[in-house]
Parts: structure tokens; C-alpha cells; sequence
């Protein structure tokens, strides 16, 4: 806690950390940087500018993204620009080819020597994926290709997740580390598809040989808003178009009053073994209620622009 | 057995924005990716048509090596997940490459052994540029069966200049300025988005991106900017990049049916097949093609310049249309020839172009009841033309 109270969450910029983010560059000086690489694409029928941030480590497939301190922080200039701008409609997130983003850098850890340390990892990716959800623009996951940790946490991050059908695998292998989802996982997912099927993916997946699920079930467990094949997902995740009626009935409605299958309290007392090892779920608006950190942003835009992802 | 000429209408036609080659839009995207997004958009803007109804997907390109190999029809059905069933093939005759594609699976339709069709071309001239891995046979300089200047088209037409003395660079500049005026009043207008799709592309250094419109066009362009460009295939030349198609990227598709098939699927008959015709000129002026290609279907329609409303003719080279104009009288402004522009602003990435011309013609069909025939018409390279003459199924001036 005397490491919480010494560092306040800051709520828009990082300013103040810059020695802090140097000694952990210093901690992952072998870090293959993924960089967040922003550019703006002009949505189609005049739906305005997005800016798309693609994140890529230059390397191919067989080095997949991951995020150390470098990259985090490049993810975190990007998201500050385009907070920055008034003429975009949306912000929106995607890896390189086959590679969504696997989660933390995990080359530096053996380094590190004491908990505040430790703690400044941690909080640098609260500090910088929670903005994905803060923006005053919708904010899309376009989860092209393996998602894991830390990767599947900057989508649940997000406003909206499109998911690709040829995604082989999505997971929050944590647990099966011994570790927990501590970006945002643990909190987030169940807000989003429910306790039940949170612990499916947060614990029991982790625990049987650390399965993993493929992209349709992604969007099957309400995980994405919309599911789009390989050949014209880049495209359309791009476009914003919504072909799924499914998808288009979810991802039409404000994140806050979205239909959230599994999170309404009558369909609790039906999982009761579940039910006893989590707290309940609780309405978003509530949150900022008992959330250590008050995410207003996120519960007070209810209804982003519209212009921006109807389905067409 | 005896049989019947079946009607063969052009359905749908859509293309992806054109990109300058080189370190445009498509430096790190694949053809057969683009022909993949032509096809599917093809399919998602005719849902009427179940996928195995598409009974070939005939698809040209001129460098059929890498990306653009592999019997690219075939590679890119399968890639755009048509059914397994749907057969493909590669065609090749350079520019006229995606008009060909047209031509041959649009007779087959009329022949009775397809119904419906997708053919398309594609070219990527910055991954594929002119003339990569040709090897001439040497007996066409050693017996002269081809004047050396035959294979270098900015030659061919300083050739075709050197053949119409009076068409000037003066002339050709104009024209040129004329056609990117042309484009971007049809920019303006949204007609040319119409049949856009977007692509997605990507770049190492700029990361995934979106390609939404095309890249080449030079709105603003001058006779005055022109005045100054270089004439890079001989000195004091005629021949400029202003005045000329530029070296681009870019996939087209189009979908045709036969008449009654289309019809039955509820599709869009925009425009009937009526006749089509190839000519062989001189490869050193390969761009007066169109010329002999244009006269051989009119004698034998029994028609004339005259019965013509819209003519969409490739703009390989300013003075190449011009030629064209000339033989048949047309003013150098005639307002039936491209009326919203031509390959010299959006480009012409080589075997694609024949559908681009298609889709516009029968856009402006739309708009123009009163018209009942059109042409697309373009030169090729080795001393071709091409032509197809179409019907416009919205024509009233006969009821």
C-alpha cells in the first residue's frame, strides 16, 4: 500500500513516472520492443477518421507481440495521441499477421529484484490499457490472430472486440503459470460475459493442460461483439460493418446497458457452486462506486457516436 | 445438338482502389489478396447468388509469377472460400487481360456452359513490374519480326505520335489535363466510389491500414505543370508520365450471368454482351489497336461510330486515344469518350483495367436511358486492340 499512496494512479498521462519507466527499460534491456504503430484510415460511407494502431514487435509470426515496459509505453503514446484529437470517430487496436499480442514480456522477470519492482510492471499496464477504456471514442479490439494475457486484457480493455474466425487460440493462461490475469482480466472479463464463464477461461481452461479457445468461440462466450472470417475480417473489422445479427444486435446497444449473458442476478442462483466462489456481479454504473480506481469515463459514456459503428 | 445463343449480361463489377507502385498504398500487399476482396465483395453485394451457382472464376494478370501465379483464378476462388466445386483459371493477354477474362467465360456463358461467371484481373505492377522474368525469343530482333522499340510501351507511343504527326504533345497534354479534370468531378460527385471496395493494407513501418480511395489521381494538374515533365522515352519526345497511365496497383471483378439465369437469381442486368472483337496491328504502335479491333465489330454489327453513346476506351497513353478519336472523327473533347475520366488519373494497373472500364460504362448506363450502345475498347501490348460492344438493358429510346 505505501507503494499505492507514493504513486497515485494518474488519470491522463504518465508524467512523473519517467524515472520509474527507465530503471524497468533497464530491468528488460533484452525486450523486443512491440511497438504500437498508429495510423488513421478513413471509414468507409463517411463514418470519419479512426486512428488504427497496430501492434507489431517486427518480428513474424514465430515471435509473437508481448509487452514489456517498452511496450507498453509505446502503446501508451499512441492511445495519448489520439486522446489528443478532436477530428477522430474511434480508436482501434489490432496485431500483425497471425499475432494479436500474447501478454507480458515474461524475459525480464527473473530480474526483477524486490516488489516495487514487481508492483511498477503491474501498474504500468493498468496505467496504460485502462486508457483504451477512458477515451472519449468507442475503442475496438480487432483480434486478428493469437491472443493470450495480457493481449486478450488490452481487448477487454476495449469498447468493442471483433474477433476473426481463424484466431487458434485465446486464453488467459495465468493460472496455469501461477500467476493471476492482473491486468485487468480478473476484473473485466466477468463484468463482461459473467462469473461462470469467466472462471472457465480465467481458471478451469488454465488448469486442464491450458486449453485454449479458438476465435468462434470467442465470440460464442459474448467475449467479441462480432465475428468475422479470415479473408475479410482485416477489412471489415476495419469498416466497422457488422454482418453477425448477433453482433449487430450486441454491439448496436450502449456498452452500458448491453445485454451481458450471464451477469443478471436471476440466472445466479442456477450456478450456485460458482455463484459462492466470486462476488456478484454487479451493474457497471456501479463500480465507480466501490472500484478502487473510478473508471467515470467508461460508465458515463453511455452511447458513443453512433456514426461510428452502425451496421450497415 | 442442335442449340441457342444464350444472352450474356454483366451483372456487377467492382474494384479496389488503384495505388501508385513502388511506395504507394499496395507496396506490401498481395495481388491475390486484392482479387480475394473483389471476389467476396463481388458475392456480398449479390446475395441472390448462391456461391456454387459460380460456375468459373476466369482472372488475368500479366506477370503471372509469385502472388500473381499459381493459376491465380483457381488460388483466389479457394482464398476467397468460394465452394470447392467452383473452378478457376488464369488469362493472360497483358492489358486487356481482365477484358478477356470477360470475352472468353462470357461466351462460354453464351455457349451454354456457364451460367454465371466472376472475371476479373489484377495487377501489381510494383511486386510484379513490366516485363520481370520475359525472355524474347531472339528471333524476333535477329528476323526483325518486331521493330526493338515493340517492347517498350512509352516507345510504341512516341511511335504513334511519330504515325499521327498531328496529334502534338500540346494535344496529348491537354487530354491529359482533361481526363484528370474528368476524374475528379466524378470523385466529387461519388460516382467513382461506387464501385470501390476497400482494402485493407499493410505496412511494416506504418502498420495495417485501409485503402479507400485511389491513389494516382492529380487533381489541379495543368498544362502548365505538364509543360515541364520530362519525355523519359526519347529526347524532346512527346510522351511524358502526364500524359500516360502511370505504373499502379490494383484489382478488378465483375460478375456475369446469362440473361434468364440472372433473371431467376433476381441479379442485375446493367448491360448485355453484344459482340467483342481482337486486332493484330504493328506491335510499334500497339496503341492504334483499338482502331482496326473497333472497325472489325462494326462491319460486322453493321453499325458505326455513330450508334455509339458512351465509349469507355483505356488511357494507356494520351496520344493512344487520341489516335482513336482521329480515325473516327470524334472531337478531342467528344463527350460520349470517358465522360468521368480515364486510366491517365486513376491509373492502369495493366491486366485489370478492362473491368474498370466495364463498371463505368455500366454506371452511366444507369443514368442514361437514352443511350442504347457503348464500347469499352483499350490497345495491348505486342500490337493488339480490343473491343466489346454492350447493350444498355435500361435503354428506352426504343419503346
Amino acid at each position: 500500500m505505501a507503494i499505492e499512496q507514493s504513486h497515485p494512479s494518474p488519470t491522463t498521462t504518465l508524467n512523473g513516472d519517467a524515472s520509474r519507466h527507465s530503471s524497468m527499460r533497464e530491468l528488460f534491456g533484452s525486450e523486443v520492443v512491440t511497438q504500437a504503430i498508429a495510423r488513421d484510415v478513413q471509414l468507409p460511407y463517411g463514418a470519419g477518421t479512426a486512428v488504427l494502431i497496430t501492434l507489431d514487435n517486427g518480428h513474424d509470426h514465430t515471435k509473437p507481440n508481448t509487452f514489456g515496459p517498452g511496450g507498453l509505453l509505446s502503446l501508451d503514446e499512441a492511445i495519448e495521441a489520439a486522446r489528443a484529437r478532436t477530428d477522430i470517430v474511434a480508436v482501434a487496436v489490432t496485431g500483425k499477421p497471425f499475432i494479436f499480442a500474447v501478454g507480458a514480456d515474461l524475459t525480464g522477470v527473473p530480474a526483477v529484484q524486490d516488489r516495487e519492482q514487481a508492483h511498477a510492471i503491474g501498474k504500468l499496464g493498468h496505467d496504460v490499457f485502462r486508457k483504451l477504456g477512458e477515451l472519449d471514442v468507442p475503442t475496438f479490439a480487432l483480434v486478428n490472430g493469437a491472443a493470450m494475457g495480457g493481449g486478450v486484457e488490452v481487448a477487454l480493455h476495449c469498447t468493442y472486440r471483433t474477433v476473426s474466425s481463424g484466431v487458434p487460440a485465446f486464453a488467459l493462461p495465468e493460472a496455469f503459470l501461477g500467476l493471476v490475469p492482473g491486468w485487468g482480466g480478473t476484473y473485466l472479463l466477468p463484468h463482461l460475459i459473467g462469473a461462470e464463464k469467466a472462471l472457465k477461461l480465467i481458471v478451469d481452461n488454465p488448469l486442464a493442460q491450458n486449453k485454449m479457445i479458438k476465435g468462434k468461440q470467442v465470440f460464442e462466450m459474448g467475449i467479441a461483439d462480432a465475428l468475422f472470417e479470415p479473408a475479410t475480417s482485416s477489412r471489415s473489422r476495419c469498416a466497422g460493418q457488422q454482418r453477425s445479427s448477433r453482433a449487430t444486435s450486441r454491439s448496436s446497444a450502449p456498452r452500458s446497458t448491453r445485454a451481458r449473458p450471464g451477469t443478471t442476478r436471476s440466472t445466479w442462483p442456477g450456478s450456485p457452486s460458482r455463484a459462492n466462489c466470486t462476488a456478484p456481479p454487479r451493474p457497471r454504473p456501479e463500480r465507480s462506486s466501490w472500484s478502487p480506481r473510478p473508471r467515470t469515463a467508461r460508465v458515463t459514456r453511455a452511447s458513443p457516436p453512433r456514426t461510428t459503428h452502425s451496421p450497415t | 445438338m442442335p442449340r441457342t445463343a444464350r444472352d450474356v449480361v454483366f451483372v456487377d463489377g467492382v474494384r479496389t482502389p488503384f495505388g501508385k507502385s513502388g511506395k504507394g498504398l499496395y507496396a506490401q500487399t498481395r495481388a491475390d489478396d486484392m482479387v480475394v476482396r473483389v471476389i467476396r465483395e463481388l458475392l456480398r453485394r449479390n446475395p441472390g447468388l448462391p456461391p456454387e451457382r459460380v460456375d468459373e472464376v476466369a482472372i488475368a494478370a500479366t506477370t503471372q509469377i509469385g502472388d500473381q501465379g499459381l493459376t491465380i483464378g483457381r488460388s483466389a476462388a479457394i482464398l476467397a472460400g468460394l465452394p470447392q466445386s467452383v473452378p478457376g483459371y488464369a488469362v493472360d493477354r497483358m492489358c486487356a487481360g481482365a477484358l478477356t477474362a470477360v470475352t472468353t467465360s462470357g461466351a462460354g456463358i453464351s455457349f451454354g456452359a456457364y451460367d454465371v461467371v466472376i472475371a476479373g484481373g489484377v495487377e501489381h505492377m510494383g511486386r510484379h513490374p513490366m516485363g520481370e522474368g520475359v525472355d524474347p525469343n531472339p528471333r524476333f530482333l535477329s528476323e526483325k519480326l518486331v521493330d526493338p522499340s515493340a517492347l517498350v510501351m512509352g516507345n510504341t507511343a512516341e511511335n504513334l505520335h511519330d504515325r499521327y504527326p498531328t496529334i502534338t504533345k500540346e494535344r496529348a497534354d491537354a487530354y491529359a489535363v482533361r481526363s484528370q479534370e474528368k476524374v475528379a468531378k466524378a470523385y466529387a460527385d461519388g460516382k467513382i466510389q461506387q464501385d470501390l471496395v476497400e482494402m485493407v493494407v499493410r505496412s511494416l513501418e506504418k502498420g495495417w491500414g485501409l485503402a479507400t480511395e485511389d491513389e494516382p489521381p492529380r487533381p489541379g494538374t495543368t498544362m502548365e505543370s505538364l509543360a515541364g515533365l520530362k519525355t523519359p522515352f526519347r529526347a524532346h519526345g512527346n510522351v511524358t508520365p502526364g500524359n500516360a497511365a502511370g505504373l499502379n496497383d490494383g484489382a478488378t471483378g465483375a460478375l456475369l450471368a446469362a440473361e434468364d439465369v440472372a433473371a431467376e437469381l433476381g441479379l442485375d442486368a446493367r448491360m448485355r454482351l453484344v459482340d467483342f472483337s481482337f486486332a493484330g496491328v504493328d506491335p510499334a504502335v500497339m496503341g492504334v489497336g483499338p482502331v482496326p479491333a473497333t472497325e472489325k465489330l462494326f462491319a460486322r454489327q453493321g453499325i458505326s461510330i455513330d450508334d455509339i453513346g458512351i465509349i469507355e476506351i483505356n488511357e494507356a497513353f494520351a496520344v493512344q486515344v487520341l489516335a482513336f478519336l482521329e480515325h473516327f472523327g470524334l472531337s478531342d473533347d467528344d463527350a460520349r469518350v470517358n465522360p468521368w475520366g480515364g486510366a491517365i488519373a486513376v491509373g492502369h494497373p495493366l491486366a485489370s483495367s478492362g473491368v474498370r472500364l466495364m463498371m463505368q460504362l455500366a454506371r452511366q448506363f444507369a443514368e442514361r436511358p437514352d443511350v442504347r450502345y457503348g464500347l469499352t475498347t483499350m490497345c495491348v501490348g505486342l500490337g493488339m486492340g480490343g473491343t466489346i460492344l454492350w447493350e444498355n438493358t435500361n435503354y428506352e429510346g426504343g419503346k
